[in-house]
C-alpha cells in the first residue's frame, strides 16, 4: 500500500505557510487568530540559526569649524547582530483499529476510511494549534501544561522578557501591570496610555501600519466602553464571528483567541491579560522548508501503515521558531503571573 | 549507528560557542516501586549553570507523565493508569540559563530489550553558543 506522504515544501505551503496567512477555503475552521501578522522567515539555518543585522544611526554628528586644517572623524551607525534560530520538532500518532473497532463498535468498521480522515485532520488542527500557542507561549524552561503545548520552542513573550531585561537599543517601553480584572473605563485607560507613550518610529508610521494585540477579554471591555458613550467616530466596524471589528484611533485591535485560555491556565484560573501594541508583521515566525523525515529527510507528512504492527501511523516534521524584528518598537502591558 | 564516524565533523563552524557544554541525564528504574528516578548530570562552561530539565516519560499506550528537574534528582511515580508492561521511554530537554539547549532520550526503559537504569543518549544538542 502506498504510504501518504507530503513533502517538505508542501507542508510548508499547505499547513505552516496557511496559520500565518489567509486560510485557505476549507483547510481548517478551527483556528482563526493573528497568525497572519507574523512574517514567515524561511530557510533558516538549522545548524547556526539566520542572522538579523540592525544598524543603529548615531545622531549628532556635526561639529563646529575652528581655524585649523584638521578634521575630526565620528561614526555615524552602530551595527548590531541577532539570530533566528529553529528547533527541530515532530508530531506522531498511530491507531491501531482492532483495538478501535470493539463493542458497539464494531458495526462501524466499514466506516473505516471515515476514522482516518477524522484521525487525520485532527492530527493537522492539533499541531496547528501546538504551532500558534508556541508561537506566542512557549519558553522551554516551562514545565508541561495539562491542556496546551507551551514548552517545545520560544515564544514572542519569551523573546520580550529577554528583550526587556537586556540591552538599551532593544528594550520595548512596559507598561504598568494589568489587573486581573478590567473595567470598561481601566481598559481604555490602558490603550490611551500605551498609545501616548509610542516611540517615535512608531508616530511616523501610517495607523494601519501600527496594531494592537490583545486577548479577547481586554478588546470585549473597551468595546464596552465605547457603546457606553456611544461612540460613532468608526472605531468600532462590522460584526466578524460575534465580535465588532475595533479600532483605537483608527489603529486595528487584533484579538489572539489562544490568549485567553492560555492566560488562564498560567494564571491558575484567573483572569489574565495581554497588550501588546507594535508595528505589523513585527514577529517572526523561522521555519526552513527543506527540514523533514523519511528515508530522502524531505517529508513533512507521512502517513503509512506498517505491516509489522497493523497500525496506521501519522508523523509530521518540521522546524519552528520565533523572534521580534524590533522590540524596541513596541509598547508592552501584562497581568503579573507568578 | 552511523556508517561514516562523524565525530569529525561535529565542531566545523565559523564560531563554536559553549565548549564546555555536555549535557547528560542518567535513570533508574524500580519495578518494585515503579519509582523512576531521573539525574541531572549535564557539565556546563564557566558562568552557566542548570536552569532546567525538563522530562517526559511516555509509555506504549499513550500515558505521559512530565516533570522538572531544578537541582536534585526528581522521582516519578509510574502507577496507574501508566502502564510499563512494554516498557517505556524517557525525554529529556536541558537548557540553562544562558539558554543552551539539548535534547537527549532513551526507549523501551525496563522491557525486554532495554535495561531499568543506565544513561540518555541520543542528545541532539540545538543551541551551543552562549547568547551574549
Amino acid at each position: 500500500m502506498e504510504p501518504l506522504i507530503v513533502n517538505s515544501h508542501a507542508l510548508y505551503e499547505l499547513i505552516v505557510h496557511p496559520h500565518f496567512n489567509d486560510l485557505m477555503a476549507g483547510f481548517t475552521g478551527y483556528y482563526n487568530g493573528t497568525l497572519q501578522e507574523f512574517t514567515v522567515f524561511n530557510k533558516v539555518s538549522l545548524a547556526k540559526g539566520t542572522p538579523i543585522i540592525d544598524i543603529f544611526t548615531k545622531t549628532n554628528i556635526l561639529q563646529r569649524k575652528d581655524a585649523s586644517c584638521k578634521t575630526n572623524w565620528k561614526q555615524i551607525a552602530k551595527g548590531s547582530t541577532r539570530k533566528v534560530t529553529v528547533d527541530e520538532l515532530y508530531g506522531a500518532t498511530e491507531d491501531c483499529q482492532e483495538e478501535f473497532y470493539v463493542g458497539c463498535l464494531k458495526d462501524f468498521r466499514n466506516k473505516n476510511p471515515m476514522f482516518k480522515e477524522i484521525t487525520l485532520n485532527f492530527f493537522k488542527k492539533i499541531i496547528g494549534m501546538d504551532i500558534a500557542t508556541n508561537s506566542y507561549f512557549g519558553d522551554v524552561t516551562r514545565p508541561e501544561n495539562d491542556e496546551f503545548s507551551i514548552n517545545k520552542f520560544d515564544g514572542i513573550f519569551t523573546k520580550y522578557a529577554d528583550y526587556i531585561a537586556g540591552e538599551e537599543q532593544y528594550k520595548p517601553v512596559v507598561l504598568g501591570a494589568i489587573p486581573s480584572t478590567v473595567t470598561p473605563a481601566q481598559a481604555y485607560a490602558i490603550f490611551d496610555e500605551a498609545f501616548q507613550k509610542r516611540t517615535r518610529v512608531m508616530r511616523a508610521q501610517l495607523k494601519t501600519d501600527l496594531g494592537f494585540y490583545v486577548d479577547e477579554n481586554l478588546a470585549e471591555a473597551l468595546q464596552k466602553y465605547y457603546a457606553s458613550i456611544q461612540e460613532k467616530n468608526g472605531e468600532i466596524g462590522y460584526y466578524v464571528d460575534g465580535m465588532p471589528t475595533l479600532k483605537f484611533r483608527g489603529i486595528p485591535i487584533y484579538v489572539e483567541p489562544t490568549w485567553t485560555p492560555v492566560l488562564e491556565s498560567l494564571n491558575d484560573g484567573n483572569d489574565a491579560h495581554a497588550l501588546i501594541f507594535t508595528l505589523r508583521n513585527n514577529f517572526i515566525f523561522g521555519t526552513n522548508d527543506e527540514y523533514g523525515g523519511g528515508a530522502s529527510l524531505n517529508q513533512g507528512l507521512r502517513v503509512w501503515w506498517s505491516e509489522d504492527d497493523e497500525v496506521w501511523r501519522y508523523k509530521m516534521h518540521l522546524c519552528a521558531g520565533t523572534e521580534i524584528a524590533s522590540p524596541q518598537n513596541t509598547v508592552f502591558a501584562i497581568t503579573n503571573i507568578v | 549507528m552511523n556508517a561514516i564516524d562523524n565525530s569529525g565533523f561535529l565542531n566545523v563552524c565559523h564560531n563554536c560557542g559553549g565548549a564546555g557544554f555536555t549535557p547528560g541525564i542518567s535513570y533508574a528504574f524500580v519495578a518494585a516501586t515503579k519509582k523512576l528516578t531521573v539525574t541531572n548530570t549535564s557539565t556546563f562552561p564557566a558562568g552557566d549553570s542548570l536552569k532546567v530539565v525538563n522530562v517526559t516519560v511516555t509509555d506504549r499506550f499513550g500515558n505521559s507523565k512530565t516533570a522538572q528537574i531544578k537541582t536534585a534528582p526528581v522521582v516519578i511515580d509510574l502507577v496507574d493508569p501508566f502502564n510499563v508492561s512494554l516498557g517505556f521511554n524517557i525525554q529529556a530537554t536541558v537548557v540553562s540559563d544562558k539558554r543552551l539547549l539539548a535534547d537527549l532520550s532513551v526507549y523501551d526503559v525496563a522491557s525486554a530489550i532495554g535495561a531499568a537504569s543506565g544513561v540518555l543518549g541520543n542528545a541532539d544538542v540545538e543551541t551551543d553558543e552562549v547568547k551574549e
